[in-house]
């Protein structure tokens, strides 16, 4: 997750003195969460690169104004989507993108059993149980989890009403937290 | 049903949704179902996981290609600081013998001049002396300027201040002279950059930093933001202060008054190092009027009365000795108007003040 105030500090620096190292730095950090965002889109990975070059670039042409932009995070994944769909062919664009199409790869769920001890058993369980989530609940629950975004941030980017990211988030936990209750029933402590 | 409610509840906790009273519902749900425990403690565990980072070195080669991209549509990043890449771009071209010899001529070119600037047999501040055609910038009560000179570096000139430089700025060297205070980013060059302000020097390379040097103030003050400066002072000869980012170096400047009282004293300036003032909401206060901003944290009134003159234009006379002394905080001040502020003040200070025309004066 990256620290906002953080982040503000870098678009002032970049705002006020056109500072290069600071726009490298902003760089740095979002470019590969949007290069997997632009991906889900795309469905290509060369695609999403020159994606997340294109919104960088406007980010420098718009540098004056960029600390009046109230939700940096929120707006650099709105200008990632807009820019993506603009890639998509016409036709492709014309059905717009399906939030159920898209491929999800997680960065920060790799199911290390010993880190979350648990069994071999269980990690098949669990991991399984991620793997067969929604494509819709995935993407919801990755841009939740590990894009640090807010259920309303995530509604407004995705056009979805809060209710549904908060459903979404509900189920995706619930199959998750199932598929490790139903093998604690199952283990025989005695 | 309630199992629902339990996983929404769980999921808002973890992404930092929850209200208070939520968070407690969980808590209840939680201790009246223990069998849940377990499960919550897993997902808690995978939900702390950090997400694998890709390797920097992708992101820098990508950063590379945009900056590649920058160059396409002609837009330039100055003074960027890509070392690493020279070697990368050799070992993705190695054919590439022409960038080599470049490189090699390239750094010769630097190792004569940076020699011949060491052992010309004139000082820099001869040179200052010596040509003399200068331009001279000043700014007066009340306006920030912006300015950029010959060389492409820029300043920002803070009121009632003076920025002189000569005819020869930016081709044989970068000397400048200050009264005042000044915000410097440096464009990066092999010249160096010299900034003398009331017997301070200092050198820099390529930088961002803030002088401040008014006459009849108290100290002088270098305040660095990035990059690294060397400062001396005429009255220490043979000592340098290397500044490292977000440090700053602040100089008693000797009082003309207390000087012929004190005589027998040595007049070395006493010194002060210490780090930049941060306010909770991530301004610098030393930079802060860049933006036409006026904050302080535990300034005197004398010294608060001081910025507020350069920022309004106006004269301000504190009746009281004790006052004047008087240590505040406060601010930003931005599109307020001087009633504005001084009422603001007031809130937390006791003081009364009558404003007549461009004079203020304060009382108890």
């Amino acid at each position: 997750m990256i620290a906002s105030s953080a982040i503000n500090k870098l678009l002032s620096r970049i705002a006020l003195y056109d500072d290069s190292s600071a726009y490298k730095e902003l760089f740095l950090l979002y470019h590969s969460r949007l290069v997997q965002f632009s991906t889900l889109i795309t469905h290509s990975r060369e695609s999403a690169e020159e994606v997340v070059s294109d919104v960088f670039l406007k980010i420098w042409n718009n540098r004056s104004s960029l600390t009046r932009i109230e939700n940096f995070h929120l707006y650099i994944y709105i200008i990632t989507k807009n820019l993506s769909i603009n890639c998509l062919s016409k036709e492709k664009r014309d059905q717009s993108f399906s939030l159920d199409e898209v491929m999800v790869e997680f960065k920060s769920i790799y199911l290390d059993p010993e880190q979350l001890m648990i069994t071999a058993e269980m990690y098949k369980r669990l991991s399984n149980a991620i793997k067969e989530l929604p494509p819709r609940c995935q993407l919801i629950f990755k841009l939740i989890k590990e894009d640090g975004l807010k259920y309303k941030e995530a509604a407004q980017l995705l056009n979805l009403s809060l209710k549904t990211i908060e459903n979404q988030m509900t189920i995706a936990l619930r199959k998750i937290g199932q598929s490790i209750q139903f093998d604690l029933s199952k283990t025989n402590y005695n | 049903m309630t199992e629902n409610i339990y996983w929404n509840l769980l999921a808002k906790k973890l992404a930092g949704e929850a209200t208070n009273e939520e968070l407690e519902e969980l808590e209840l749900l939680i201790k009246t179902q223990p069998e849940l425990v377990y499960s919550a403690e897993i997902i808690n565990n995978l939900w702390s996981l950090p997400a694998k980072e890709g390797s920097t070195y992708d992101a820098e080669l990508s950063f590379e290609v945009h900056l590649e991209n920058l160059r396409k549509q002609s837009v330039h990043l100055d003074h960027l600081q890509t070392p690493a890449f020279i070697g990368l771009e050799e070992s993705f071209q190695p054919g590439n013998k022409k960038l080599k010899k470049f490189l090699y001529v390239f750094a010769i070119v630097v190792c004569i001049s940076a020699l011949a600037f060491f052992f010309w047999p004139q000082s820099p501040k001869t040179v200052l002396v010596a040509e003399k055609t200068f331009s001279e910038v000043s700014t007066s009560p009340g306006s920030i300027t912006k300015l950029i000179l010959p060389d492409s570096s820029i300043v920002w000139l803070n009121a009632g201040s003076k920025l002189t430089y000569n005819e020869q700025f930016g081709v044989k060297n970068r000397n400048a002279t200050l009264s005042g205070e000044a915000y410097f980013d440096v464009k990066k060059s092999t010249i160096p950059f010299y900034i003398t302000a009331n017997g301070l020097h200092i050198k820099v390379l390529g930088t961002a930093f803030n002088v401040k040097s008014y006459p009849g103030e108290k100290t002088t003050e270098t305040s660095l933001i990035r990059g690294k400066v060397e400062v001396t002072h005429d009255k220490r000869p043979g000592e340098i202060f290397i500044l490292k980012p977000n440090e700053k170096l602040v100089i008693a400047n000797e009082n003309e008054l207390e000087k012929k009282v004190e005589d027998i004293r040595k007049s070395e300036p006493r010194i002060l190092l210490s780090s930049l003032t941060h306010t909770f909401d991530n301004n610098i206060i030393e930079t802060s009027w860049v933006e036409n901003k006026l904050i302080f944290q535990d300034e005197t009134f004398e010294e608060v009365a001081r910025k507020m003159e350069r920022k309004y234009n106006v004269k301000i006379e504190i009746k009281d000795p004790a006052l004047s002394q008087l240590r505040l905080g406060g601010g930003p001040f931005e599109n307020e108007t001087i009633q504005q502020a001084l009422v603001a003040l007031q809130i937390a200070f006791q003081f009364n003040f009558t404003v007549t025309g461009n004079a203020i004066t304060i009382t108890r």
